[in-house]
């Protein structure tokens, strides 16, 4: 970005006219700050016109529009302005792609934002749109080509890139958690693998872009910290994990203490332990999860119960199941 | 030839539990084994296991005489089918299921062999040119076996396939995997938490709970003679009547007293085999089958039948048959009877049954006794 604002302004100097770009995200390219007496709308709707008197051109890349003020004068030559028009474009293009590949560009951005962060000021350039997900494998021996493959041809795939072993998906499909699980079942029927995705939001730049890597960053530890297993996850999903993770560790010591008093074994065996995930899988609802345990009500009743009397909490009231359940959730972290 | 055999399974996950406990079976080349039970009871940790995608915690997995414990899933001679089945919207059927093979480098020519003689056996070969978007829900699961059946795997693992169809198409699908291993003549093992497609598809059925195994045997067998309790409520649909009642010997017959002090009488068999055991004076349930509950007009202690009588709560009229529930000792009992009943919510009905129709469970066990 600093490079994009030195050479234009550079270039400005040496023809001596004010220049102005913008891209069609409506930001502000060079100067730092678009000219009072212009809108973003009057000015893109000006293409080949004269807008305020600058010329409007138009430049168009793989990933972005960007539109191009040169200051307007009669006397200019159509041969001088094709000039800056060249310079322009070739300085946009430098920065934007390194002169290799967008993939190339975002990976450099990406690493930059690990490296140093993102910075404040930073402007976003790049027109991506689509939503974002990050795919892992638990099993090394694949070839990355072979998954990009199959995902190009699974979803409407907007970018899709190896990224520190991992693939960056950027998707158009209305639908994103079904076209990360159709992502999920072809890479399975086809190469034995399965994947762990995290889902994040949509974007519309390189700067959202990174916030929604970091976001699908955080969704994959969650997931890996609580053994939630290889599937689809997005935000919500673990959100209440995300809570449960950053709580004191005295606390959690606390509260496991607290609801289990000494007696989490007795939940954690094979039983027990898949009555209070189908319970709380069901909202608990009583008629709900003996149906699918394929139990009496009553002998339902009768494991709440048990666990009742062995705690204090009763998983029907809600006061003492979401605390069992921050326990419950707590006490199976790695 | 894929014969499987599963010694002394089990399945330990993080967090110390036990999802599958101890999983013995032999399964021969060309069965159809079905997989069933509630939720929870380690169905698919079994398949996953078999599939490779999940360790084996003990005990040894054998595909034909290959131990396979630690053998990639690409490399154990499998193919998977799942629930959803996701297929390549901008390819053709033809193109769906060459796919697979064109990322393992197999040649044209062959990958069109094994395209056109899948879609043959699947009877879609009118289909190979259109889209996805353009099938019906059952020609798309059917090009989801098909992406299968191009690997010609040794065995086809199937996790509750068409448990996201709707109810007429699942019926209909039921039968096309029937015929599908049929005519492929390969070892398919299915999972399905629905005791009827178990019952309908399964050459055998390996009923589960709770990670244990509870009985593997025919459909019939099972349906016929459940090992216990737990198979004979959940084979069979409306579910096994049964009643908790204590064994007595009543003018020298062993006979069943239930809790309204009805006594029900057993066949010569049972009798024998009740009195050898030690069970009178001790408690059993005892089960019969809705379908084997009829409406008896004749005297309730004709020879060779018990009889029952309750209230009747609700008839359900079914077409080809009506529902009778009624309360007996204080539970819920279904006789499946003929549609031309006259009984009503509010009658009296006396239902017999056959001495040969009665089950007996063990009162502590819950064991199949006779
Ligand atoms: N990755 C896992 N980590 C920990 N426990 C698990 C994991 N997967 C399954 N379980 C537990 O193992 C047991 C068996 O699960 P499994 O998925 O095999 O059941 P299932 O018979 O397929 O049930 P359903 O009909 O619900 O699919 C359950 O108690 C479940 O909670
Ligand atoms: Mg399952």
């Amino acid at each position: 970005m600093a490079n994009i604002v030195t050479a234009l302004s550079r270039l400005s100097k040496t023809v001596d006219k004010n220049i102005v770009v913008v891209n069609s995200q409506n930001v502000c390219l060079f100067p730092e700050v678009l000219p009072a007496f212009m809108s973003f709308k009057a000015l893109t709707e000006s293409v080949s016109g004269i807008y305020q008197g600058y010329r409007i051109n138009k430049i168009d890349t793989t990933n972005s529009t960007f539109y191009v003020g040169i200051e307007h004068s009669d006397s200019d030559d159509q041969r001088l302005i094709d000039l800056i028009m060249l310079n322009i474009s070739d300085i946009l293009d430098r920065e934007l792609t390194s002169g290799a590949s967008p993939v190339e560009y975002i990976r450099t951005i990406l690493d930059n934002a690990r490296i140093h962060g993102v910075n404040e000021a930073a402007k976003p350039i790049l027109y991506i749109k689509g939503w974002t997900a990050l795919l892992e494998n638990n099993r090394e021996e694949y070839e990355s080509s072979d998954l990009i493959e199959i995902i190009n041809n699974t979803i409407n795939a907007g970018l899709v890139f190896e990224y520190r072993d991992r693939i960056v998906i950027i998707g158009k499909d209305e639908d994103k958690i079904s076209a990360c699980k159709a992502i999920r079942e072809n890479i399975l029927t086809e190469l034995y693998i399965e994947c762990l995705i995290a889902v994040g939001s949509d974007i519309s730049n390189e700067l959202e872009l990174i916030e929604q890597y970091d976001c699908c960053e955080e969704i994959l530890n969650q997931v890996k910290r609580y053994s939630l297993g290889s599937k689809v996850f997005n935000f919500e999903d673990v959100y209440t994990y995300r809570i449960a993770s950053s709580i004191d560790p005295v606390i959690k010591n606390e509260i496991v203490q607290k609801v289990f008093k000494n007696k989490i074994s007795e939940m954690l065996n094979g039983e027990m332990e898949t009555t209070i995930d189908v319970f709380f899988k069901n909202n608990l609802n009583l008629t709900d999860t003996a149906a699918k345990l394929y139990i009496h009500r009553n002998t339902l009743l009768y494991r709440i119960d048990k666990i009742y009397k062995s705690t204090g909490f009763d998983l029907r009231r809600f006061e003492d199941s979401w605390l069992f359940k921050l326990a419950w959730i707590i006490s199976k972290e790695n | 030839m894929a014969n499987l055999s599963l010694r002394g399974i089990k399945k330990i996950y993080p967090g110390n539990v036990t999802a599958v406990r101890d999983f013995n079976m032999e399964i021969a080349d060309k069965e159809f084994i079905v997989l069933v039970g509630p939720s929870g009871c380690g169905k698919t940790t079994t398949l996953r296991m078999i599939a490779g995608l999940e360790d084996i915690s003990a005990g040894e997995l054998h595909i034909g005489d290959k131990l396979v414990n630690d053998m990639p899933p690409k490399d154990r001679d499998i193919a998977m089918v799942f629930q959803n089945y996701a297929l390549y919207p901008h390819m053709t059927v033809y193109e769906n299921m060459a796919f697979g093979l064109k990322l393992k480098k197999v040649p044209k020519t062959e990958i069109d062999e094994k395209v056109r003689n899948a879609a043959k056996i699947l009877e879609i070969e009118h289909l190979l040119e259109r889209k996805p978007k353009a099938l019906s829900g059952g020609q798309r699961q059917r090009v989801a076996l098909g992406r299968a059946i191009v690997r010609e795997p040794k065995v086809f693992l199937m996790d509750e396939p068409l448990s996201n169809l709707d109810a007429k198409l699942r019926v209909q699908m039921r039968t096309e995997i029937s015929k599908l291993h049929q005519r492929l003549q390969t070892t398919f093992v299915y999972v399905t938490h629905d005791q009827t497609e178990a019952m309908t598809m399964g050459t055998r059925i390996v009923i589960m709970k709770d990670g244990d195994i509870q009985q593997i045997d025919t459909p019939q067998n099972a349906y016929d003679n459940p090992a216990n309790l737990f198979v004979a409520g959940f084979i069979g649909s409306p579910q096994m009547n049964v009643l908790k009642g204590v064994v007595v010997e009543n003018n020298g017959r062993v006979a069943v007293k239930v809790e309204d002090n009805t006594i029900i009488n057993l066949t010569a068999h049972m009798e024998k085999t009740l009195k050898e055991n030690g069970y009178i004076g001790k408690d059993v349930y005892i089960g019969v089958r809705p379908e084997h509950l009829q409406e008896s007009e004749v005297e309730p202690y004709a020879s060779e039948f018990s009889s029952i009588s309750g209230n009747v709560e609700v008839a359900e009229l079914m077409g080809s048959e009506t529902y009778l529930y009624l309360k007996v000792c204080g539970k819920q009992v279904i006789a499946k009877v003929d549609s031309h009943t006259k009984k009503r919510a509010g009658d009296n009905v006396v239902l017999q049954f056959k001495w040969d129709s009665i089950h007996l469970f063990d009162g502590e066990t819950e064991k199949s006794i006779v």
